[in-house]
């Protein structure tokens, strides 16, 4: 396993070390892997992010990105990266082809057509508009496809759907795991557990500048979920919900009586959320 | 180098496509007709007289009667000092010899033939008296060889120049940086593999085409071809560069755009005071003479005049290049630890 980001025993302060945004944080992600960076506002993401990408300096730790160490500042290591962030940033005055082919001018790597980008979240149409014409979402769009106009090999994404309606973020998820299945490595942080539990195949609890935990959401869901089925059916014309355990013999066998005698009309698995689980963890709500 | 090339395309547009593209534009044309159609070419002389009466003559009454502006010293030398402090004076030096009057006028050397002749009738009504019968001898004596003034448009050519080369350089290029900073702009750039002393060379680069276009624009309808505008160019170049320099290094010490127009206001402030002796030249202490801004409107002083000093003027293109250079490279390196946060 090629280990591509590493982080040992990062700090970072904004006020001369009275107190800390990210405390004694530490983890590895390997080549290929999406790695969801989860937490609260506050709690420390975009901090550990504006690191990584060379934003913020490295005070305290160490840290890499591929063969880059960031204690020195090596600008050909933007070749291989590519960050979306939160808040829009394009130039306004610019079209949105505009903005991207200025983008492209400025990596020494081959990088995507501008106009093939655009097609790939909607914005064709608007290609020779000027970005200050755009909405929220229009401008969140070309900020995230800008961000892979280099191909990166590893690609920050900050809160990649926030904002965006179910279909135009259904999209962006489509794209991150085409990008990952090609063979980019993400690291996405979020607030949104669902988007996480769907990309990620690791996420790290943080809170307070400290991560709580990490692990796989299957394996976190298996730890802290309670393996419960919701079934309803129906019974002397009369329609019943009930939860049964899949551990306890006694609600396996009901289960199995239901299935046999009544309709059923649903039938769920009652698995943790990973929002449950934060909660569980961490103690804390995520907004 | 082509990415600085490709930024500064990116910059120049956004520029042109913002306001203050071409507010620039209109202030300089409205310089331009202020100084052509509201600005004589020469105000209403008010000269200073600077008289020296010989001694053999104090009992005869020579000056029939004072005028305020005049000053009568006790010697020839005294007089010339005073006229060297005061560029806007005429000296006047009255003595016998063999029953002669002699009346000798001293000139700065720059004032027109009909001018002279205006002066020679004025100071002759001053000092003939109608009862001395007196043989009359006058000479007329110039203080330089090659004296030049530039005339009272031109003579605020300098101060436009200055402000709008280099001093302007210094509000422009902060407002730039803590616009992208703002709009997160700053953020995507950094993210690119790019320099940061690209970043900050493209916005001194727009303001330098900007500086250069309205600068020669507003040269040329003023004097026309009477300059070396090979010189005048190379002269915006290195005093932008000193400006831009020193706007992007003042920047870099603050985080918010108001603090930092605090700064940029108070040393706007400062180094104007180096226009004082621009305007009083016999005001020059050695405090005024090292700010930025005198060197500079000296310069371009030269420049305009005729037999301008190129020696002078190429002594400050090479400084001011020196010093913005190393102020740029202070500038840089603060900024790769500081722009993004």
């Amino acid at each position: 396993m090629v280990i591509l980001i590493k982080v040992e025993g990062l700090f970072h302060s904004y006020t001369k070390e009275k107190s800390y945004a990210v405390k004694d944080i530490s983890f590895d992600i390997a080549d290929g892997e999406v790695f969801g960076f989860l937490g609260p506002s506050g709690a420390g993401k975009s901090t550990t992010q504006g690191i990584l990408t060379g934003i913020l300096p490295l005070q305290k730790g160490k840290a890499s990105v591929g063969e880059y160490d960031l204690k020195k500042r090596d600008s050909s290591m933007f070749n291989i990266m590519g960050v979306s962030f939160e808040q829009s940033n394009v130039y306004g005055k610019l079209t949105a082809l505009e903005n991207l082919e200025f983008y492209s001018k400025l990596f020494d790597v081959k990088t995507m057509d501008p106009m093939e980008l655009l097609k790939l979240v909607g914005l064709d149409h608007v290609a020779n508009n000027k970005a200050n014409t755009f909405s929220k979402g229009m401008k969140h769009r070309l900020t995230f496809v800008r961000s892979m106009i280099n191909n990166p090999k590893i690609w920050f994404l900050d809160e990649p759907t926030t904002g965006l309606d179910p279909s135009i973020a259904s999209t962006i998820k489509n794209i991150i795991r085409s990008k990952n299945d090609e063979g980019a490595t993400v690291f996405l942080t979020t607030h949104n557990m669902q988007v996480a539990d769907e990309l990620c195949d690791r996420v790290a609890f943080i809170i307070d500048g400290e991560i709580k935990l990490i692990d796989s959401p299957r394996n976190l869901k298996l730890q802290y979920g309670e393996n419960l089925v919701n079934v309803e059916y129906v019974k002397n014309n009369e329609m019943i919900s009930e939860n049964l355990s899949l551990i306890i013999d006694e609600d396996k066998i009901k289960l199995y009586e239901i299935i046999n005698n009544y309709k059923v009309e649903t039938m769920h698995t009652k698995e943790a959320t990973l929002e449950e689980i934060f909660i569980k963890v961490t103690g804390r709500g995520l907004q | 180098m082509s990415k600085l090339f490709v930024t500064f395309g990116k910059d120049l547009k956004l520029s042109i496509n913002g306001l203050y593209f071409y507010i620039e534009i209109i202030m300089a044309i409205v310089f331009i007709a202020v100084m052509l159609i509201a600005v004589p070419n020469e105000f209403e002389s008010n000269y200073n007289y600077y008289a020296v009466i010989d001694s053999s003559l104090a009992e005869i009454n020579v000056l029939q009667e004072q005028p305020e502006n005049m000053i009568i010293v006790n010697s020839r030398e005294e007089l010339e000092e005073a006229m060297s402090n005061d560029r806007n004076s005429i000296g006047v030096s009255m003595t016998t010899l063999n029953n002669t009057l002699n009346m000798e006028i001293i000139l700065q050397g720059h004032e027109s033939e009909k001018l002279r002749n205006f002066i020679k009738a004025e100071i002759e009504g001053y000092f003939i008296t109608q009862e001395i019968a007196v043989t009359e001898h006058i000479e007329i004596e110039k203080l330089q060889e090659h004296p030049e003034k530039l005339s009272d448009r031109e003579n605020i050519l300098p101060v436009y120049l200055t402000i709008n080369v280099a001093l302007m350089g210094l509000f422009i290029i902060a407002a730039y940086i803590f616009l992208d900073k703002e709009e997160g702009l700053v953020k995507a750039y950094a993210v690119a593999p790019v320099k940061i002393w690209s970043y900050l060379a493209s916005k001194a680069m727009v303001i330098l085409v900007l500086g250069l276009f309205t600068s020669i624009i507003v040269v040329f309808s003023i004097v026309q071809f009477r300059v070396n505008y090979f010189l005048l160019m190379l002269m915006i170049i290195s005093f932008n560069i000193f400006g831009s320099a020193l706007g992007v290094l003042i920047t870099s010490f603050y985080n918010s755009m108001i603090k930092a127009m605090e700064a940029l206001y108070a040393v706007i402030l400062i180094m104007m005071l180096g226009s004082i002796t621009y305007f009083i030249p016999s005001f020059n202490p050695l405090w005024i003479r090292v700010l930025p801004v005198y060197p500079m409107l000296f310069s371009f002083r030269e420049l305009l005049l005729n037999h301008g000093d190129k020696g002078y003027i190429l002594q400050n293109i090479l400084l001011f290049l020196a010093i913005g250079s190393v102020l740029f490279y202070f500038a840089t390196k603060r900024f790769e630890k500081n722009l993004t946060i």
